[in-house]
């Protein structure tokens, strides 16, 4: 399993090289996760709770808390209006900006779907960019079965995150599904999407942290993330003993964001990172970068290793790899896997069917959801209960009508090249 | 007045259009002319398929019957392109011994040799287009292109084969001959485009010749005087249209036209920044941003590039190519279209002339018309191998008399 908390704590010896980092926690679930994230482990990283509900802010162990509240509120936080958390966290710029103070790189962690972390993260990323720090954000987004309003919401606050930072990883729940079983209980899975976060979380931490033999930059890491129409997948995996190399890579590919490696091979550019022992061997190297390699033949490979004593013979292999969102291929897949979850999670009342276009590919949605133009402030918590108007997946992307799809190596040529490769038309 | 036998008619039906071209063998020295020439915008073709077998049947009668009225003959036999995702081409290897008692290879050897570099594995529901001699080697010998009279006691014989669904191929022949008109033989597009364009010497140097169309691009390799590899996208100029009119939000037909009033390979400097309008009677006129026009354009048609070098260094031939890469089809008329494969291929590219043939030559010099032209040039050449059959003439003379106006 991946959820094994890592052991070995970072060496506190060379604060002076790190970067100054600060995590934020953003709303409740961003909090939990967070605190998934041990403080000793962690060390010379500053932490931060942004919460709009005093209760979130109660349980964190964060060493600056901030509330966000009105009076209007009463106290209730944003009752899952992003709009609400957007407009409060631009009220309170002022507080938001002295957080991100000093601080070269700052990680986002949090969930889409709600009122806080939708609606703030995008205001704190702005901020965060505007005080000079590089911005990385680590989101979860909902099950489908939490929703399509959710969803949709998700996806939008998504959209809207992406602009604003310089790298974004993103979980979707969805992808728990393989690992769920039908007895497996509702906690259980949500904390498995949050461990898996804070996993990746750790990850990239100790790819930026450890000087490593083979460097791996902020920079590399940003081109990776930057992709505007790209989704991210990570994997993070340990193993130890004679076979570690093998093993490592074994799990890699069993992990649930990279569901037998076969994503690896749409995937544009790939980031791998090792961490071991000084008795890491250049056969290991070389098979955990050769059987990466093999996997994902059109992709750029980049390979880092860092060497610290105090890893043991621990070897870690931390994977993030950018692959072009793809249309509807994609969308079956999650369709498709999303039935056995919702047989074993007691469904949430659906309002409509969700079969919500993902907006990736439409411009129009994304300058529409701009903050500036979005709806005013004022929508009610009423509007919500209300029928959501449906609507039919008749034009994600358009292939025009070119008939029988072709297809080059899992990849439908039909579709537009510039989508497929996400050349951006801003 | 023509000796039928001497007629030959290659007819394209193309995504975009369908196109009929009229060459006459002369009798003397067997030099090949192109005496008309008829096309006709097609309907119910996609990516080279008929999908509408009655709208395309009324584009071809038109197509025939304008090069009918050109070339002033009645045309009854075709030599039909046909072209489709499906097909594939392969490299195929053909062993026969020699068993005669002196060893001397006959011309039975040969077409043994052939025959059985013909009976390979496709398929169950493919059938082999044609089968393209390369070379033969004689007891080890490589590379000899005539072994008929020489001695060995093993006869090999590499041939490119090219095959395809049966029933698709099908498909096209039967539309053709709804039309009371016989099918002489199919040809390949891409190999029909390359006899059109590429000179003797440029095929020994080794050179690619990419036939871009409206719904499929064809590419055909040669080197050392052969037909290295061969290959299908179904992908072409209809994707670029349909890209433009997602990206700009246009309509199909509109989209069309920017991409021919405005669209390039390359995304310039002078490009960034600047606009156009668009102005259609009975429709606001629209200000369309070059650059992403061209971003669009460019993203498609490099994509189709690095695909077909993909393709080509998998099958290790990029080697070969020495004399350079060759467009033609209706893509090769984007501007700024060889500079984009230069970058792609690095090594000359030209657009090439269908200039190997005589007759009406500032109509001809399209690179649209070089699948057409190329058809009735692979006809010629059977025809040269043909006797001469006494009945036709008489069936032309009662033909003329009664010729269809």
């Amino acid at each position: 399993m991946q959820t094994n908390e890592f052991t070995p704590p970072a060496d506190p010896s060379t604060p002076e090289q790190a970067p100054r980092i600060k995590i934020f926690g953003l709303g409740g679930a961003g909090i939990k996760v967070m605190e998934l994230l041990s403080a000793s482990e962690f060390a010379g990283a500053g932490r931060v709770a942004i919460a709009t509900e005093a209760a979130s802010l109660a349980v964190t162990t964060a060493s600056e808390k901030l509330l966000l509240e009105t009076r209007e509120l009463r106290g209730l936080g944003t009752g899952g209006d992003p709009e609400r958390g957007r407009v409060l966290a631009e009220e309170q710029t002022d507080q938001l900006r002295a957080l991100c103070q000093d601080a070269e790189m700052i990680f986002i962690v949090t969930a889409l779907g709600g009122g806080a972390g939708t609606g703030i993260s995008p205001v704190l990323a702005r901020i965060a960019r505007d005080s000079g720090a590089l911005v990385l954000a680590f989101v979860i987004t909902p099950f489908k079965c939490e929703g399509s309003l959710r969803n949709q919401m998700a996806m939008e606050g998504l959209e809207r995150l992406r602009n604003k930072c310089d790298g974004l990883i993103c979980l979707p729940n969805e992808c728990l599904s393989k690992m769920l079983t039908s007895q497996t209980s509702v906690l259980v899975a949500f904390e498995m999407g949050n461990r898996l976060l804070a996993d990746a979380i750790r990850g990239i931490w100790r790819l930026l942290i450890r000087k490593g033999l083979i460097e791996i930059t902020f920079a590399d890491l940003a081109s990776v993330l930057r992709n505007q129409h790209a989704h991210c997948m990570f994997a993070v995996a340990e193993a130890s003993g004679p076979n570690r190399a093998d093993l490592a890579v074994s799990r890699l590919f069993e992990h649930p964001m990279l569901p037998g490696g076969d994503a690896l091979s749409r995937s544009e550019t790939v980031l791998v990172s090792l961490t071991a022992g000084p008795d890491l061997s250049m056969a290991e190297l070389s098979t955990i970068s050769s059987q990466i390699t093999s996997r994902c033949p059109a992709a750029r490979v980049v390979v880092g290793a860092a060497v610290g004593s105090d890893f043991g013979d621990c070897l870690g292999v931390t994977i993030i790899a950018s692959c072009p969102a793809d249309g509807e291929g994609e969308q079956i897949q999650i369709e498709r896997i999303t039935r056995p979850i919702q047989q074993a999670v007691e469904p949430v009342i659906r309002m409509v069917e969700p079969t919500q276009p993902i907006p990736l590919e439409a411009p129009a949605t994304r300058s529409s959801s701009e903050p500036g133009t979005a709806k005013p402030g004022s929508r009610t918590k009423k509007s919500h209960s209300q029928l959501q108007q449906g609507q039919l997946p008749l034009q994600i992307v358009s292939k025009g009508g070119f008939g029988e799809p072709t297809i080059h190596r899992g990849e439908d040529l039909d579709i537009p090249t510039y989508i497929r490769r996400g050349v951006s038309l801003n | 007045m023509f000796d039928p036998t001497s007629i030959i008619v290659g007819l394209e039906v193309g995504t975009s259009k369908v196109c009929a071209a009229v060459g006459d063998v002369s009798r003397q020295d067997g030099a090949l002319s192109i005496i008309g020439l008829g096309q006709s915008p097609s309907r119910g073709v996609k990516k080279g398929e008929i999908i509408d077998a009655e709208a395309a049947e009324e584009c071809i009668r038109k197509a025939i019957a304008e090069a009918e009225k050109m070339a002033d003959v009645e045309i009854r036999n075709v030599y039909l392109g046909v072209t489709g995702g499906h097909m594939r081409g392969f490299n195929n290897r053909g062993v026969h011994p020699i068993v005669s008692a002196d060893r001397e290879i006959a011309d039975e050897d040969v077409k043994a040799a052939i025959k059985n570099a013909k009976a390979i594995n496709v398929p169950a529901q493919n059938q082999v287009i044609c089968a393209i001699r390369q070379h033969f080697t004689v007891e080890g010998q490589d590379g000899i292109t005539n072994p008929v009279g020489m001695l060995g006691s093993r006869l090999e014989v590499d041939v490119h084969v090219l095959h395809g669904n049966l029933n698709r191929l099908q498909n096209a022949i039967r539309t053709v001959k709804g039309l009371q008109l016989e099918v002489d033989d199919i040809v390949f597009n891409g190999l029909a485009s390359s006899l059109a364009v590429l000179h003797s010497d440029q095929k020994e140097m080794g050179s690619l010749v990419i036939d871009m169309g409206a719904g499929t691009t064809e590419f055909v390799l040669y080197a050392n005087g052969i037909i290295k590899h061969t290959g299908i996208l179904a992908v072409g100029g209809c994707h670029v249209t349909n890209d433009l009119a997602y990206g700009l939000k246009l309509r199909t037909s509109r989209a069309e036209k920017v991409k021919l009033d405005h669209g390039s390979a390359m995304v310039d400097e002078d490009a960034k920044g600047h606009s156009v309008t668009i102005d259609e009677l009975g429709t606001d006129s629209r200000s369309l941003n070059l650059e992403h026009l061209r971003m669009i354009m460019s993203a498609r048609l490099e994509e189709i590039f690095q695909l077909i070098r993909q393709e080509l260094a998998q099958a290790d031939v990029l080697k070969f190519l020495r004399a350079g890469v060759f467009l033609c089809g209706g893509g090769s008329r984007i501007p700024k279209i060889t500079q984009l494969a230069e970058r792609v291929f690095c090594m000359p590219v030209s657009v090439t002339k269908t200039n190997s043939i005589s007759g009406l030559s500032t109509t001809l010099d399209q690179p649209e018309f070089a699948t057409a032209i190329g058809l009735v040039k692979y006809g010629s050449f059977q025809v040269r191998r043909r006797p001469v059959a006494p009945l036709p003439r008489i069936q032309d003379l009662i033909g003329t008399l009664f010729k269809r106006r």
